[in-house]
């Protein structure tokens, strides 16, 4: 026996208050009569049950009863055979990624051998979407990974598999395994978008991807937005940034829209549509940044990071720094410093010699990021406590490192134009939840409505699924036998027993 | 606390003796005389026998000669004592008191109505022993210096004690009128004794009082039933069928008493504590044959 929604086991501890209460305040009526003999002797004359038909201490073990059995219920009761296997328990990222034609025709694939699988070895399966994969940066629901520790938190004795596309940055836990989608995925999209608005002028700032198996050539695409269009390409088959100039009092907010061109045996397919529409939208005021005026671009890149940040000045600051925060201003407790540090935070080292490059972030989401060809011009090594957030590859030398509050950096930022990089905003993004206190997933683009990939609802969305397998027969998504209906019918039943009961004997 | 006697009450006990001298007048004033049978009673008349009078003064030789029955009465010439007891055990006091209160206002319209032309009434409380707390030789406004005695009665407390009214029962001087105002619940019944200790002459009456809650008691489901003077309790659950059964009970009690008394040749009248003391009183009276 498992219980689904096990939280509602606490309310079992009503039941002795329930008690106490009975026996505080559910006393007899007590009556001052003449003589008792002509009592005894009706007592006498009628059977035991006729003397108590309400024998007290049965009303409140109706009550405890009747209350004990709807906790139950509430509880999701599931009733396991235990001679059985345990049931095997499959994550399906819901990623946009995997709604590609070629790869969710490869992890359905996937699922009918888990379930195969499972079959042959008697155990039950269950499915279950992971939903949060197509959330825009600095959404609030937790990713894939932090969903498969949970499971293996609060489900010890399920097996569990991971289906996704990802590459996740950090081992899952030992009971969750994953089975990757690796399907070639012939996509333009959008990686990331933001606003640089410098006094009138706002500039649209887009990070395109494009990758094709064995392309020869380089696609064009048509770019769409609420007040103008421009054809762009041939795109590289990378991340590229391009930059558009919008007419002063431009909309900042909308849909921009990315169209692949092109025709004949070179063109290009895009097997991720979804990607190719991206939504701008003011960030609502939540986290605050301080920054310069000559680091305004830089600033601005932060918009990047979506709905929880905004941007903000602090001209009177004669310090080459900027800052992050959250609330509250950035000289207490909650601030990111970027810049290098001016002292007393960490300590700066040397030069490194020839420039930094092949950098390697460390922490969730970031381990995997290209960073092959990022050059930084003048960077110094830092140290202070803890493990550094960023390294060069291959050697032990530190770039940067989180102390206290803030992340103390080796190189100025601005001067290596990182604002450019289409990986800044996950940076930044990890490091503002680093010292804010706040975890982030790993998104794949920026921006993009994830209702949009979710046209079509998933096959066990909302009913029971049935996996078609190679053997006979097929299995209900479900880890067991619910039991919360037949518990809440025993409740009811308990309650229409003992109600009648009561009432009868209350309306002697 | 219960006022027992106000000026209503008061007003009503003074109508009542108007009320009682015209019913008392037209009646068999032979009950107000002695019964006692002896050399200083003389033989006055016959009547015809009516249903409830006393078997022992059916003249049986004119029986056998006229194959009638006739009630001989004599013309006595000895005073009359009346004892009115009040029973003050603590069953008297359940229900709110309100046997308690009829049983001395009924005791009051005796002394307003009975005294006189010979005829003392003495009041006596039985709770434990027998204490005579009030008498009255005359009846009307004189008796009314017994009220604030009996106004100031205690409460009833504690057991009846059966052989309390043993000396009143027996032979005195004069024949004596024993009316005993109970509810009549003890168990065993002293009704029985009492009759038996009764010597000829002597005319017990037995009034037995019960409060409305007794006679229909309530339902309930959880109860805890207190004996008001033993102060055991009985956990019980009183449905319909419970109660139904505890009334037949009841009935069964008062009709067995009843019959009891008129086999000692005493008078059992049962009456509801909710009925006013001029209807009881008048129906007791008429019960023996005082009043028409």
């Amino acid at each position: 026996m498992t219980w689904a929604r096990p939280e509602w086991l606490g309310l079992l501890w009503t039941l002795p208050v329930i008690v106490i209460l009975r026996l505080l305040v559910g006393r007899r009526d007590r009556r001052i009569v003449a003589t008792l003999s002509l009592w005894r002797r009706v007592a006498a004359s009628l059977p035991l049950r006729r003397r108590r038909r309400w024998w007290p201490p049965l009303e409140v073990v109706g009550e405890v009863v009747v209350a004990g059995t709807m906790i139950l219920a509430l509880a999701g009761p599931v009733l396991r055979d235990d001679s059985r296997p345990a049931p095997l328990l499959v994550v399906v990222d819901r990623g946009g990624s995997m709604e590609a034609p070629k790869r969710r025709a490869e992890w359905q694939d996937i699922l009918n051998d888990l379930a195969a699988a499972a079959m042959a070895e008697g155990r039950d399966v269950s499915v279950r979407p992971e939903p949060d994969a197509l959330e825009p940066m600095g959404g609030s629901r937790v990713g894939g990974v932090d969903l498969a520790r949970r499971l293996a938190a609060r489900r010890p004795r399920t097996p569990r598999v991971l289906v996704t596309d990802r590459r996740l940055p950090l081992a899952l836990p030992e009971s969750v395994g994953l089975r990757g989608v690796r399907s070639p995925l012939d996509n333009v999209g959008i990686v990331a978008a933001w606003l640089d608005r410098t006094g009138a002028r706002s500039r649209l700032h887009l990070a395109l991807a494009a990758s094709r198996e064995g392309a020869a050539r380089r696609p064009h695409v048509r770019v769409e937005w609420d007040g103008g269009a421009r054809v762009l390409g041939p795109l590289k088959p990378d991340e590229i940034v391009r930059v558009f100039d919008l007419p002063p009092g431009g909309a900042v907010r909308g849909d921009i829209r990315l169209e692949l061109l092109g025709d004949g045996e070179t063109a290009w397919n895009d097997d991720f549509p979804a990607d190719d529409v991206a939504t701008l939208s003011t960030p609502p005021r939540r986290l605050r940044f301080l920054v310069l005026p000559s680091e305004e671009a830089f600033a601005h890149a932060l918009e990047a990071l979506g709905e929880t940040v905004i941007i903000g000045r602090d001209p009177s600051s004669p310090e080459s720094t900027f800052a992050v925060g959250r609330r509250r201003p950035p000289d207490v407790a909650g601030a990111l410093l970027l810049p290098p540090a001016q002292g007393g935070a960490g300590r700066l080292g040397d030069v490194v010699p020839g420039g930094a490059g092949a950098l390697v972030f460390e922490g969730e989401g970031l381990a995997e990021l290209p960073l092959a060809g990022l050059k930084i011009p003048r960077a110094r090594e830092v140290s202070g406590p803890g493990l550094p957030l960023l390294r060069l590859r291959g050697k032990t030398v530190a770039m940067a490192f989180p102390h206290r509050s803030e992340v103390v950096l080796g190189f100025d930022p601005v001067a290596a134009a990182w604002d450019a990089e289409p990986v800044f905003p996950l940076i930044l993004r990890a490091w503002l939840g680093r010292v804010a206190g706040k975890r982030s997933g790993m998104p794949l683009f920026v921006a993009a409505d994830p209702a949009a990939t979710r046209a079509e609802p998933p096959p066990w969305e909302d009913r029971p699924w049935r996996v078609a397998a190679q053997e006979e027969g097929a299995l209900d998504a479900g880890s067991g036998r619910p039991l919360d209906r037949w518990v809440f019918a025993a409740a009811t039943a308990f309650l229409v027993v003992f109600g009648a009961l009561l009432l009868r004997s209350k309306t002697l | 606390m219960v006022h027992v006697f106000d000026e209503k009450t008061v007003a009503r006990l003074k109508t009542l003796r108007v009320r009682l001298s015209a019913l008392m007048s037209g009646g068999n004033g032979e009950g107000m005389r002695s019964r006692r049978a002896g050399g200083r009673f003389e033989f006055r008349d016959h009547r015809p026998y009516a249903a409830g009078d006393d078997v022992r003064a059916v003249d049986w030789n004119l029986y056998g000669r006229l194959d009638e029955l006739f009630i001989k009465r004599f013309e006595g010439e000895t005073r009359l004592d009346i004892h009115v007891v009040i029973d003050t055990s603590a069953s008297m006091g359940v229900d709110g008191g309100k046997k308690d209160c009829l049983a001395r206002r009924l005791a009051a319209a005796a002394a307003f109505c009975l005294p006189g032309e010979g005829r003392t009434l003495d009041v006596q409380v039985m709770s434990g022993e027998l204490r005579s707390v009030a008498t009255v030789t005359r009846a009307g406004p004189a008796a009314a210096r017994c009220l604030p005695v009996l106004e100031g009665l205690p409460r009833p407390v504690g057991a009846l004690v059966p052989d309390a009214l043993r000396p009143l029962l027996g032979r005195g001087p004069r024949s004596r009128f024993i009316l005993v105002i109970s509810d009549f619940f003890d168990d065993p019944s002293p009704l029985p004794a009492w009759a038996g200790q009764c010597v000829a002459g002597n005319l017990l009456v037995l009034l037995g009082l019960t409060s409305h809650e007794e006679r229909d008691p309530p339902l309930g489901a959880r109860v805890r039933l207190q004996d008001a003077e033993t102060g055991e309790s009985l956990d019980i659950s009183i449905d319909e069928e419970m109660r139904e059964r505890y009334q037949e009970l009841l009935a069964d009690q008062r009709s067995e008493l009843e019959l009891q008394a008129a086999r000692h040749g005493a008078a059992f009248v049962d009456a509801s504590a909710e009925e006013s003391f001029e209807e009881v009183f008048v129906r007791t009276l008429r019960r023996v044959g005082l009043a028409r």
